[in-house]
């Protein structure tokens, strides 16, 4: 699968979690990848975020790397 | 004995009139003998329940008592004259006599006029064998006419033929109203009438013939008629049958029961079987009549193999095909790795078949690589109902909507894609519960006769959760929660926020009629008679789950149903009306990647060391692709190869083009189906599958109910579906050695906490049965969540609505919605294949007026329907059902190509493609589009099968 569909599909689950305090959000949105994606599609994203990906979601970013939850106006600039 | 079934007609008991379900019991004497019955039993049930059949004509068990016929006088001690035994009520210390020298003469008297008007060519009769009218004339001896024949008669009244699966011979007709009785309490529609007044009476579809007429072709009036005169073709053409065996129709989701009424290993007709608990002896035309495909000349027999999609197919035996398709597939693996390959199940095959299907990919395959056609239909189901309640499966039973006050019906079209459960549904709104439709169509339900929606919200498609969110948030701002319900059954902190989410004023209907057209005071209404108004159920369909948030919504009505108290209780719930006979199924056993059967994940270390230990193999840990995600990966060239059981991707997926190219990319298909359909065009095995008739299995409904498919003719291609998998799986070099379908039964019950109880043997004492069910349920689970939520407490989730991405424009500036309709199903596969195409011959395009208009598309002009996915062409219908800027088609003819119209959006959980929204441009054309004339074209090219080389 191509990495930006790969990108719009996790940014559409981080729509969804959004509603969700940024630190909770970040949790469900791994729990989520790792439930129902293949460990190749997570790797491409992975690679497709190190490589410096602008339309990766922040949130997806932040549950792909495990970090602490932004703040949420960070979360609010970097999500477009 | 060695277990032999003894073989012979089922004839259910006839007791006349219906038998109530209450407690209270009185107790009377009827010929001398005491019999206790419940409250409000007629006399003539009554005396059935001893084993006294009284003799009636207009009186059967599934219609209300009528009380013309005047064959059923009994006398009773203490009231005057003989009164009719079906329409009057059992009492206490009642006496009743069922047989009397002066009943006798009045029963034979009655016959006597009945039989003087009657033609009387027993012998070649269609009705002999099957005759209430013969029965009744010998059980009161009756001898002699002595009115003659010559007066005036009916016998030279027309037949009318038009329908394609009945007869109306009025010549027959005594007139005894069972027809039309059964067309309105039973099927609700309406259709038969008694015309004329005296002798001119006559039953009527409305002054028209029955094929124009409003008659859904349902085959209840010919389920009651007690003569000739509403008579199968097929039994007029073959007589009556010998044996008859009971199974479950391979259609839709309601998954009826039926008696296959048999000749040897052919089929006179399917009877809808009234011990059947998800239909009680109803049907509708594609279960009751549309079964011929069965024996279609169009049925691939024999295995074929063919090297390129461009050669023809060449038959060959079962053994090369197999060798063949196992060689192709270990080829691909050690070249492209082990995860290059994978495969589909079926919901139109059995529970076993999916289970054998899923074992092979993880067993044989060594990958995860196995997904449903569920993916692309009730997936969002799955996710959303197991994250809010903890199950995958709908709440309650089919009878439950009996006791329902208010049904909420949204994204869902049951008097076409589930008639059987919508004429249950109609029978409760007739006795006054309320309606409420959310569907961008005028939908029949919202208007037919004696049902009227107290609210129907024609909502803009794609704004389902704006509309689902704009309810709850006058539930909760108008302070109608069920507090007590929430703070015992849910999670507090998580209702809490909710609470506060769905307060929020852009929530409130005013804000929301921005996004979904519906006007907001019709909102707030419906939303107060929803949470106000009794026990408040919700079914719903596809319009619900295909969307880019069909989760969301999913979820939204959870919530919803929450925090009004309407989960775990009789005639609530959240129900969705499962399309295929066995999407329930095929999602139970494991068919998604991601998923053991019964919904346990493959990194869950317990499930996947039980399967290791039974499977006696090493399985993967991780989830495997979807669909889509084989499909793009084939695209890339890292899929390459893919088994297809009962499945027509090619035709049902969305974005026709971007699955061809997949299918096309990869090097190894097989195909395991009853006929070469569209996806068999760029396959390269051909394994003949088998139908619903040839062979052994359960199928599980949408109220979760297992019931039995029966085999009553043998395999036409020699092996039934689980015998190929089977022969596919040790051709791979994994050993699979089952006798018959109950051996996977009994490894599925051993392995699957939720299916503990179940067996062969249960099935068939208890007759079908919900899970789950084990210890703790063993004869299975009509309701569930009824003390506590499966997951404990009920989980409110936040659902902001989120647009899709598929906007209109100027380029494209009306939205496409898909459906079926009665007569089809699905892709058409079978439908097509019967004389159900009589009535939708083509897909058309369902257009408003104004939209026509500005257009100049007059109706039945051919439009040219494109979206940025492609194009294609069909016929317009000017439909007052539509609102402007919204155009709706079917798509069950594969030269229509609805699903080259389509896009690969996909629900953000699940990858349920958004089906229902897709935004396009319609315009008169003459002409087919590129891809249908490539498409016809095609189907000739990829389709062709070599002559078997000449005999020496």
């Amino acid at each position: 699968m191509t990495p930006q569909k790969l990108a719009s599909m996790a940014n559409q689950i981080a729509d969804f979690f959004r509603a969700y305090p940024a630190a909770e959000a970040a949790t469900s949105i791994h729990r989520h990848l790792v439930t129902f994606w293949t460990p190749a599609m997570l790797d491409t994203l992975r690679a497709h975020i190190a490589e410096g990906a602008q339309e990766v979601d922040a949130l997806v970013i932040q549950a792909l790397h495990g970090a602490p939850a932004p703040a949420a106006g960070q979360i609010a600039a970097g999500s477009g | 004995m060695n277990g032999a079934i003894a073989m012979g007609l089922i004839k259910e008991i006839d007791y006349g009139t219906p038998v109530p379900a209450g407690r209270r019991t009185i107790t009377l004497s009827i010929d001398g003998e005491p019999v206790t019955v419940p409250a409000g039993t007629s006399v003539m049930a009554a005396a059935m329940m001893l084993g006294t059949k009284i003799p009636k004509l207009c009186a059967t068990d599934s219609l209300e008592p009528f009380g013309s016929c005047r064959m059923c006088l009994v006398e009773i001690d203490g009231r005057r004259g003989t009164p009719a035994s079906c329409t009057t009520p059992a009492e206490e210390a009642m006496m009743v006599r069922t047989q009397s020298p002066k009943l006798a003469t009045l029963r034979r008297g009655v016959m006597e006029l009945y039989i003087s008007d009657h033609p009387l060519d027993c012998l070649t009769c269609s009705a002999n064998g099957d005759c209430e009218l013969q029965d009744m004339a010998g059980a009161v001896g009756l001898r002699d006419v002595r009115y003659g024949f010559a007066g005036a008669n009916h016998s030279k009244s027309p037949k009318d033929e038009t329908n394609p699966y009945f007869t109306f011979e009025a010549s027959k007709c005594i007139v005894c109203s069972r027809c039309v009785r059964a067309c309105e309490e039973t099927q609700g529609t309406f259709a038969l009438t008694i015309a004329g007044r005296g002798f001119d009476s006559k039953v009527s579809p409305g002054g028209m013939d029955f094929f124009g007429s409003e008659c859904v072709s349902c085959g209840a009036c010919v389920q009651a008629c007690p003569t000739a005169t509403l008579t199968e073709k097929s039994v007029i053409a073959m007589g009556q049958p010998e044996h008859s065996v009971v199974t479950t129709c391979a259609y839709c989701g309601v998954g009826c029961s039926f008696k296959a009424e048999m000749q040897g290993s052919t089929v006179v007709r399917m009877v809808p079987y009234k011990d059947g608990r998800a239909n009680e002896g109803h049907s509708c035309v594609k279960g009751r009549f549309a079964w011929g495909y069965a024996t279609h000349k169009d049925r691939i027999t024999k295995p074929m193999i063919r090297a390129a999609i461009t050669d023809p197919w060449r038959e060959v035996s079962w053994a090369e095909a197999i060798a063949h398709a196992a060689a192709e597939f270990k080829r691909i693996q050690a070249k492209y790795g082990r995860d290059s390959v994978g495969g589909i199940t079926s919901s139109r095959c059995t529970n076993e078949e999916t289970y054998l299907i899923q074992k092979l990919v993880r067993a044989a395959f060594g990958n995860n690589n196995v997904d449903t056609c569920a993916r692309v239909c009730h997936s969002p189901t799955g996710y959303g109902l197991m994250t809010t309640l903890g199950t995958s499966a709908g709440t309650q039973d089919f009878a439950s909507v009996d006791e329902s006050d208010v049904i909420l019906v949204i994204g869902a079209n049951p008097t076409d894609g589930h008639p059987v459960f919508a004429s249950r549904m109609k029978k409760r709104l007739r006795e006054g519960a309320k309606l409420i439709v959310a569907d961008p169509r005028r939908i029949d339900l919202v208007h037919s006769p004696h049902v009227q929606a107290a609210y129907h919200l024609p909502l803009l498609p794609g704004t389902n959760v704006a509309l689902i969110n704009a309810l709850a948030h006058v539930v909760v701002t108008e302070g109608l929660v069920a507090e007590d319900y929430v703070r015992e059954r849910c999670e507090w902190d998580a209702f809490d926020g909710w609470a506060r989410f769905i307060a929020e004023p852009r929530h409130a209907p005013e804000a929301t009629a921005k996004l979904t057209g519906v006007d907001p005071k019709d909102v707030r209404a419906a939303a107060r008679l929803y949470a106000t108004g009794g026990a408040a159920a919700i079914y719903y369909g596809l319009g619900v789950t295909e969307h880019s948030q069909g989760s969301t919504t999913v979820m939204a009505m959870a919530n919803l149903a929450m925090a009004t108290g309407n989960i775990g209780r009789p005639g609530a719930g959240v129900n969705p009306l499962r399309g295929q006979n066995n999407v329930q199924g095929s999602c139970d056993m494991g068919s998604f990647p991601h998923e053991y059967p019964g919904y346990r994940h493959v990194s869950d270390t317990d499930t996947r060391a039980l399967y290791e230990e039974i499977w006696g193999v090493a399985l993967a840990g991780e989830p495997g692709r979807r669909i889509p995600n084989m499909l793009d990966d084939a695209v890339e060239g890292t899929f390459k190869g893919l088994y297809i059981q009962g499945e027509d991707i090619a035709q049902s997926d969305p974005d026709t083009q971007h699955v061809t190219a997949g299918l096309r990319a990869m090097e190894c298909i097989v195909i395991q189906d009853l006929f070469l359909n569209e996806t068999a065009k760029y396959a390269h095995v051909f394994l003949p599958g088998s139908s619903f008739l040839e062979k052994d299995g359960t199928f599980t409904n949408a109220e979760r109910r297992i019931g039995r498919v029966r085999k009553v003719m043998p395999a036409l291609g020699g092996l039934a579906d689980w015998e190929v998998t089977m022969a596919l799986s040790n051709a791979l070099g994994y050993q699979m050695d089952y006798a018959h379908p109950s051996q996977i039964m009994a490894e599925i019950a051993a392995t699957t906490p939720t299916f503990k109880g179940v067996s062969y043997a249960r099935l068939d004492e208890l007759g079908s049965i919900q899970w789950p069910c084990n210890d703790a349920a063993p004869d299975g689970t009509p309701m569930m969540h009824v003390d506590r939520f499966v997951r404990g407490k009920g989980r409110f989730m936040l659902t902001e609505f989120i647009p899709t991405q598929e906007r209109t424009g100027p380029l494209f500036p009306l939205i496409l919605t898909t459906g079926r309709i009665l007569s089809q199903y699905n892709v058409g596969a079978q439908t097509r294949r019967t004389e159900n195409s009589q009535w939708h011959e083509e897909d058309v395009l369902e257009i408003h007026a104004v939209d026509a208009e500005s257009r100049g598309v007059v109706d039945g002009d051919l439009v040219r329907l494109e979206s940025r996915s492609g194009a294609v062409a069909l016929r317009a219908r000017i439909s007052e059902r539509m609102q402007p800027g919204v155009v709706y088609t079917t798509f069950h003819h594969p030269k229509t190509g609805a699903n080259v119209i389509t896009t690969d959006y996909t629900d953000w959980a699940t990858n349920c493609p958004e089906y229902k929204v897709t935004a396009v441009q319609v315009r008169k054309t003459n002409r087919v589009s590129d891809w249908q004339a490539r498409f016809f074209d095609e189907d000739i090219a990829l389709t062709r099968v070599a002559l078997p080389p000449a005999a020496e």
